[in-house]
């Protein structure tokens, strides 16, 4: 690739040798409108402080995670231990736990690898930005099919416990399937975004 | 001679003290990566301003790749071999992050067809005939180049930002990790493609 590269600019400066001196003559002129554009300067302290609350923020992200699965678990244990809770409020739970330490798990999984990836040597860019693309697009299908998942889960609880405290629930079945379907409709946006910019970066790739 | 609870005793003192140590140690670099950061960045600023423009024209988004970064040069900094030239290492982290965002979309054109048509109500205003380069006042110059920077091939869009910056083939071949010949035969053609597009001829 290197080689052909150079062949055919090898035709090129041939071809242009007055260009190219042209070139060289604007070329001065060139850095200096280059090298004295204004800028606005930024406070780097606050630039430092805005940095580490980046990193902090999306480790706290998955530690605030890590923390409600284990309350999940905690409180599931109790459950089955008090024998206070009801089988479907059981159930929910036990279906509640599992899927968060699957969702836990993946999440993991995918973050360190696109953390794996960002400390990578820079000469293959692009397809290091592609394999971080791929890795978020499997994150949104995991949110979609969690999403899935738990609108089965929740609406099956709500509709048990309906019928086992005859109380009108119809207030929180609404409440609960717009949030999911909020949640749902936000991360296939998110999906097609992304895919699209997949589709720009592989064509990249190909040139 | 030692018990062994005195023995206990002696190395649950001596395991906390390498705690102690490491903890301290720890705290150090910490501070001690806080001040190379700034230093760098400080130093570096108007390199990395100067280099974003290359590659997206909104202001927002420039923002945005600055604090994206210098994000990335916080992370790699603990891995930064003292044999390198920071230069280098800075430069090559900023392209890329500004390689990722011009392959991921379409998104300066927009932008620079607003700062198309602001120059050329500039030029109408300025003359009635076609202005070269050169007529142009420093900043429609400055503008007219950035905006012909942006529309070259990410490739040459590499190099010549780094070019104008002054960077010697070596250098620019270390940040892209590609080697010097290729460096020039890349520059001379943006060089070509720069000059058809501002029109300097």
């Amino acid at each position: 690739m290197i080689d052909k590269e150079t062949t055919e600019s090898s035709k090129v400066i041939d071809n242009q040798p007055e260009e190219s001196e042209l070139l060289d003559e604007q070329w001065l002129a060139l850095t200096e409108d280059w090298q004295s554009q204004p800028y606005d300067k930024v406070d780097i302290k606050v630039l430092f402080n805005k940095t580490r609350r980046r990193i902090l923020g999306a480790k706290c992200l998955l530690a605030l995670d890590l923390v409600a699965t284990l309350a999940m678990i905690v409180f599931m244990i109790i459950g089955f231990i008090s024998d206070s809770f009801d089988m479907a409020t059981l159930y929910f739970l036990v279906f509640g736990v599992v899927s968060s330490i699957v969702y836990i798990a993946y999440t993991i999984y995918i973050r360190s690898g696109t953390w794996a990836l960002s400390e990578q040597s820079p000469t293959d860019v692009i397809s290091t930005a592609i394999v971080g693309y791929k890795s978020s697009l499997k994150f949104i299908r995991l949110i979609k099919v969690s999403t899935i998942g738990m609108f089965f889960g929740t609406n099956i609880y709500l509709v048990v416990m309906n019928q086992v405290h005859e109380k009108p629930i119809i207030g929180a079945l609404l409440l609960i399937n717009i949030l999911m379907a909020v949640m749902y409709t936000g991360a296939h946006y998110y999906q097609v975004k992304r895919q699209e910019e997949l589709a720009h970066m592989q064509q990249f790739e190909i040139k | 001679m030692l018990n062994s609870s005195q023995l206990i005793n002696a190395s649950a003192t001596d395991y906390l003290n390498v705690v102690k140590r490491k903890s301290v140690d720890e705290k150090d670099k910490c501070l001690n990566h806080r001040a190379i950061f700034i230093e760098w960045m400080t130093q570096y600023e108007k390199l990395l301003r100067h280099l974003i423009v290359g590659f997206e024209a909104k202001p927002a988004l420039q923002d945005e790749l600055f604090q994206d970064i210098a994000l990335n040069i916080w992370r790699a900094l603990p891995k930064f071999r003292q044999d390198a030239s920071v230069k280098t290492f800075v430069a090559r982290i900023a392209h890329n992050v500004l390689a990722t965002h011009v392959a991921k979309a379409v998104k300066t054109v927009k932008a620079d067809q607003d700062i198309d048509s602001i120059l050329n109500t500039d030029n109408e205003q300025a003359s009635s005939e076609v202005t070269p380069y050169q007529a142009l006042n420093q900043q429609q110059r400055q503008q007219r180049l950035s905006q012909a920077i942006r529309q070259l091939k990410l490739e040459q869009q590499q190099v010549i930002t780094l070019a104008l910056e002054g960077m010697s083939y070596q250098e620019i071949a270390e940040v892209l990790s590609i080697t010097s010949n290729l460096v020039g035969v890349r520059l001379q053609r943006a060089k070509a493609t720069l000059s058809q597009l501002l029109e300097v001829k």
